[in-house]
């Protein structure tokens, strides 16, 4: 019989991002050589200094893998968990004098354990039903709430020696000493490997793991207990975070909290390498990312405009692994929603948003002092930029985390293009130019993957390009601004300016939501499939969504240095973005209004500490806040604003009695000459015990019901005045969507 | 914003040896090339206090009234990676204001100081300048490390309307946008480069007592290791024309001239010392906050680094959290500081005032102290020519532009608050094994080592590789 030969044809479209990859760190290391000599003894040093690094970002990235592999949920407080375990054996082996050896069973084996019982508990099986934004910036909140922890308990300021396992000495390689302590990293590093490896593929318990990863409800139906296995897999990352925290915490100055908290994410890249599945590929990625360190800090020098460069390397690699990765496929199946649909608003609604709006920036202009006009400026500033995630996140459902990399450029074009009032719509246009480039890899990536690279690309942005000469390396001042000859860089004018581009481009987004072009954009969410099958075109929406968020964000950017009066690359770092973005998420990723609330969130807190109630109680919940905002966000995941609609739609007498709960706290507070935090904290009470009473009386708590309420609640499944007689509520819905047979699939 | 925080506190410690006022005589060049410092005995008591009960006094000016004056201070307090970490500044001003107070007032008011916290956020320094300028009469002992914007000081207008400006004596100026600002006084010098900013290649004045120091202390021409805090841009060039002063006008090579940052893992500091061993470096000098410096002397030692005479830190070293944290192994580290040691306080009056009247004594605490004297001073210059009613912000400026020479008594080098130029004079300080600094150079207590200043030309943004 003839072979059939058959001629497969040479995938030379996925060699060429390898291939320029490759050849750009040829030129770059030939451009930026510092002379050391390659021979067999400097080869050998490197691979003995990448070493160390690389079991350092090998045990960080096993725990991000082991928590991705077992609950779906990708966690950026790996860190700060690992982090909190440092503190709490540094409390235990050197404060309590403690042998290490206990000190070690006591954080490893019991505090770790309950910590992750108490998280999955808590937390984190709330969050695993969220949408992937509301998981990520959830896991952010959490890392924010721990930092805030560990400052509470540690000052900072004072001094946490840790002393490195094994003692002084170890072994040397080519002159270079590996001392005990690295090797025992190492070593443990590639255990727990193993030992992870062991559990996950080869026990039931792993299988079991993997099974409600895929699907929570089959895997129930063969016996397995969802709530126990979350529980479970919490405990081995959390075991794994503490085992990394130790055994990295003596590497680092002075046992920094935030640095502890935030080295994971130069973990990123080894973990994405092993496509957070494969611990064996993790390691390979680890060691590569070490080599790729080291040898820059060896064998190159990097000077002027690229000192920063090292710095953004992990980075770089995170960007360069997300590109190699095999293109993501078009999910297929039935039409995923995870959570309601926000109402569009009425016209009524946006009418009286708008003259609620003006109201308060007349108020704040006639009565508020200038440091907090400044802060109101800074929060409508932020406001706009995150108004550009409204139709990103909300809509379209993209996850991308990095709306100040977009600010920041947008603040960099205005500066360039004079500052005035009228540089903000080159702003806008350049931004939304910069949108499309960077919706490139969205094309190709999705998800996880695609918050990832947000993630790389706001590190990039704040450490390399924004450190440009022609940018911001020095911080550029701005004139004050004027309108038509009317100076409005006086707070309460600019105040007023920066809410009127507020109102006009949440009023554009609005009309835009209702548009068809903004119905296109939420079956991007909805299903790209569906989408693609329905005559979309995904990948034109999709850059077209991200000119939109560019154009938005970028003159937000804009007006925040106009009212700032300086531009300068630390307005615009990575933390910050993720900080705003997880306000945004709370409030409502999806409402235009969801953006002003998170933006004036920030100015209450900070005015709230320095002025109205400075003391320890708003200092701590400055500090802890995140945390609460975390809950917030596992309840209701598309954010307060949303509920808050719903609440004073459904009952609107006891919205009113939780609002004057507070305002009579606050009231009472100031009338009676309490000390401001006490003010504070009764008026606080006061509408939270409120808000407590009126949504236990609520028929669904604000999440979809697993059944049917009794009695039928809306009636019947198909019951003809739902909708037409009575308004829909979430349960209604939720029970039309299983009479229509539509899935709810849970979120990876 | 994070990134400002650690970003700015490696620039404090590289300014900071230069922050506290010099000895050089005369402001912006000092002629005593080699010579020790001086100092005179005698704290000093408020000069206004007698004389007062015949005023009758008035609300000269913002910030003034009959009964008190009002002074605000911008301190980085409250930043939530680093929190407390300016308390020494608060601490110091109100300790002044105290003692002002308790001696009958400075021109015949009590002072009143409010502290804002500015937590390392540009934007919050920018709201503490507004608001002493709407509610104060100066600006005094501040430390603010992420000022962006100076505006607000220089556009302040007075009681009249007049755009006079903020008087503002800080304890620290980050930047030349603070630094040259036309209203700010710096006692304790600034970092060189020219007002206003320029960029590109440019001409930034250097003292010449850090190549003194490494002259007598490991020969002429060592070679040796710079280590530079690569935080930021602003942190890089805030001390790259010291380093290029010491390698190019005086002749100390460099092994290895590197960046690191704070949240850098000892892990980063292994090429370097296996640098040092192999080059056989002779001192290590670095600008970085202490942490870093800690995890450099830790990772030198277990690589076998012992060439290396002299390990030096700046300001920020000398510190009783750096001895905690470096323990045993940071013992014979040299810090260069730019006052007396506060271990000679029975050499100088003032320095013992100051060490009895705050707690904390660190690299915040003095200089504010010295800013809120300087402040002291143009005030009563204002009042014994014009009297207390005499107080105006333009009159405060003027006396202040006035000053073109202030020691504080002998504790710091003599300065020109309007030159913002570093301070020509040094002390090197040694822990010892008790956990104790003792003076090594000059050897003589109560004195400083005073140079010559030079000019080098270079662009700080293009000159650094590493």
């Amino acid at each position: 019989m003839a072979r059939i030969i058959t001629m497969q044809r040479v995938p030379w479209g996925r060699a060429v991002v390898p291939v320029v990859l490759a050849a750009g760190l040829c030129l770059v290391a030939n451009a930026a050589w510092a002379g050391r000599p390659v021979t067999l003894e400097t080869v050998t040093q490197l691979l003995v200094f990448a070493l160390p690094v690389a079991g350092i970002y090998a045990v960080s990235a096993t725990g991000l893998v082991v928590v991705h592999s077992a609950t779906g949920i990708f966690n950026f407080a790996q860190g700060a968990i690992g982090m909190l375990c440092a503190f709490v054996y540094w409390e235990l082996s050197v404060r309590r004098d403690l042998p290490v050896w206990l000190a070690m069973v006591l954080v490893v084996a019991v505090f770790a354990p309950l910590l992750g019982i108490a998280l999955d508990k808590l937390l984190m099986r709330r969050l695993k039903r969220a949408p992937l934004a509301a998981q990520l910036v959830g896991t952010v909140g959490l890392l924010i709430a721990l930092l805030g922890l560990a400052t509470l308990t540690w000052n900072p300021n004072n001094s946490y020696p840790l002393s490195p396992l094994g003692g002084s000495g170890g072994i040397e390689i080519a002159g270079v000493q590996l001392t005990w302590h690295r090797l025992i990293t190492i070593t443990v590093a590639i255990l727990l490997a193993v030992a992870v490896q062991l559990i996950l593929r080869g026990t039931r318990l792993g299988i079991s793991m993997r099974a409600v990863v895929d699907s929570e409800d089959t895997a129930a139906l063969y016996g397995v207990r969802p709530a126990r296995v979350s529980a479970t897999a919490w405990v081995i990352g959390c075991v794994s975070a503490a085992l990394a925290g130790i055994l990295i915490a003596p590497e680092v100055g002075n046992m920094s909290a935030e640095t502890l908290s935030l080295l994971i994410v130069n973990a990123f890249a080894a973990a994405v390498f092993g496509r957070l599945r494969s611990l064996s590929m993790t390691y390979l990625g680890a060691l590569l990312l070490g080599l790729l360190v080291t040898f820059s800090s060896t064998f190159l020098q990097f000077g002027g405009r690229w000192a920063n460069l090292p710095n953004a390397l992990p980075a770089l690699a995170l960007f360069a692994v997300l590109l190699l990765l095999p293109q993501a496929t078009i999910r297929l199946g039935g039409a995923v929603r995870t959570y309601p649909m926000e109402r569009l608003p009425s016209r009524r609604s946006v009418g009286g948003g708008t003259l609620a709006l003006a109201l308060f920036v007349l108020l704040a202009g006639l009565l508020a002092s200038d440091s907090v006009l400044g802060r109101l400026v800074m929060a409508m500033s932020l406001a706009i930029v995150l108004l550009g995630l409204v139709p990103l996140m909300g809509w379209a459902g993209i996850p991308f985390l990095a709306p100040l990399a977009l600010a920041g450029c947008g603040g960099f074009f205005t500066y360039w293009a004079g500052g005035s009032v009228a540089a903000l719509l080159v702003a806008g246009g350049a931004t939304a130019v910069v949108g499309v480039l960077v919706a490139l890899p969205a094309l190709r990536l999705r998800d996880l993957y695609l918050a990832l690279s947000s993630v790389a690309l706001a590190l990039v942005t704040a450490s390399v390009v924004l450190t440009q000469p022609e940018i911001f390396e020095q911080a550029r001042t701005l004139d004050r601004l004027s309108l038509l000859g009317v100076d409005i860089g006086d707070p309460a004018r600019f105040l007023g300016y920066a809410a009127v581009v507020y109102l006009l481009l949440a009023l554009t987004l609005v009309r835009l939501r209702r548009s068809p072009l903004g119905r296109r954009f939420v079956a991007l969410r909805d299903s790209e499939a569906a989408a693609a099958c329905s005559g979309i075109n995904v990948a034109r929406h999709k850059a077209l969504v991200f000119a939109i968020a560019g154009a938005v964000s970028g003159i937000g950017g804009g007006v925040l240095v106009q009212g700032a009066r300086f531009a300068s690359s630390d307005q615009f770092g990575m933390i910050g973005g993720l900080a705003i973005v997880l306000s945004l998420t709370v409030m409502g990723v999806g409402t235009v209004s969801g953006a002003l609330a998170a933006g004036l969130m920030g100015a209450l807190l900070t005015t709230l500490s320095l002025e109205w109630a400075p003391g320890n109680f708003t200092h701590t919940l400055e500090l802890v806040g995140p945390a609460l905002a975390v809950l917030a966000l596992s309840d209701h995941p598309r954010g307060q604003i949303p509920m808050f609609r719903e609440l004073i739609r459904e009952r609107p007498f006891a919205f009113a009695a939780a609002t004057t709960g507070l305002a009579a706290g606050l009231a009472a507070g100031i009338g009676l000459g309490l000390p401001g935090s006490v003010g504070v904290v009764v008026a606080v009470l006061l509408a939270w015990a409120a808000v407590v009473v009126t949504a236990a009386r609520r028929d669904d708590g604000g999440r979809l019901p697993a059944d049917p309420p009794p009695g039928g609640g809306q009636g019947g499944p198909a019951d003809a005045g739902t909708g037409i007689d009575t308004p829909f509520t979430a349960t209604g819905v939720a029970m039309l969507d299983r009479s229509l047979g539509l899935e709810l699939e849970r979120t990876r | 914003m994070q990134r400002f925080r650690i970003a700015l506190v490696p620039a404090l410690a590289a300014v900071g040896a230069l922050l506290l006022a010099g000895c050089g005589e005369g402001g912006a060049r000092g002629d005593s090339d080699g010579q020790a410092g001086t100092s005179k005995p005698g704290g000093k008591s408020s000069a206004t206090a007698a004389g007062c009960d015949n005023e009758e006094l008035k609300a000269t000016e913002t910030g003034i009234t009959k009964d008190t004056i009002n002074i605000h201070l911008g301190a980085d307090t409250g930043a939530q990676a680093i929190p407390g970490m300016a308390n020494g500044s608060v601490e110091a001003v109100k300790a002044w204001a105290e003692l002002m107070n308790s001696e009958g007032g400075l021109a015949c008011r009590q002072v009143k100081v409010s502290a804002y916290d500015t937590k390392i956020d540009p934007t919050e320094s920018r709201n503490a300048m507004i608001e002493a300028c709407q509610k104060s009469f100066a600006m005094v002992g501040s430390f603010m490390l992420a000022v962006a914007d100076a505006a607000p000081l220089s556009e302040c207008a007075d009681k009249s309307g007049a755009k006079t400006g903020l008087p503002d004596i800080p304890g620290t100026a980050q930047g030349s946008v603070h630094a040259c600002n036309k209203s700010t006084f710096l006692p304790a010098g600034a970092g060189g480069q020219p007002c206003p900013a320029v960029k590109g290649q440019q001409k930034v004045t250097q003292p010449l007592a850090y190549g003194d120091y490494l002259q007598s202390a490991v020969g002429k021409g060592a070679n040796g290791a710079y280590v530079i805090a690569n935080t930021s841009p602003a942190t890089v060039q805030a001390i790259v024309p010291l380093y290029t002063m010491l390698q190019e006008k005086q002749g100390f090579t460099a092994d290895l001239q590197t960046g690191a940052k704070g949240s850098d893992p000892k892990t980063h500091y292994t090429p370097m010392a296996q640098t040092m061993k192999d080059k056989k470096s002779k001192f290590a000098l670095s600008s970085m906050s202490f942490p870093g410096f800690i995890l450099l002397r830790q990772e030198a030692a277990t690589q076998g680094v012992n060439s290396v005479d002299k390990w030096i830190c700046q300001a920020t070293c000398y510190d009783p959290a750096f001895v905690k944290a470096g323990g045993d192994l940071v013992i014979g580290s040299t810090a260069l500081i730019t006052h007396l040691p506060y271990e000679e306080k029975d050499a100088n009056d003032e320095l013992a005032l100051f060490t009895e009247k705050v707690k904390t004594h660190n690299t915040f605490s003095t200089p504010s102290w010295v800013a809120s004297r300087l402040f002291q001073k143009a005030v009563e210059d204002v009042v014994a020519k014009d009297g207390p009613n005499g107080l105006t912000r333009s009159a405060l400026t003027e006396a202040l532009k006035a000053v073109d020479s202030f020691d504080n008594e002998g504790m710091v080098a003599k300065n020109n608050p309007s030159a913002k130029i570093p301070p020509p004079c040094l002390v090197a300080v040694e822990l010892q094994k008790d956990g104790s600094w003792k003076r090594t150079w000059p050897e003589k207590r109560g004195t400083m080592h005073c140079a010559k200043m030079d000019d080098i030309t270079l662009d700080p943004s293009t000159a650094f590789k590493g």
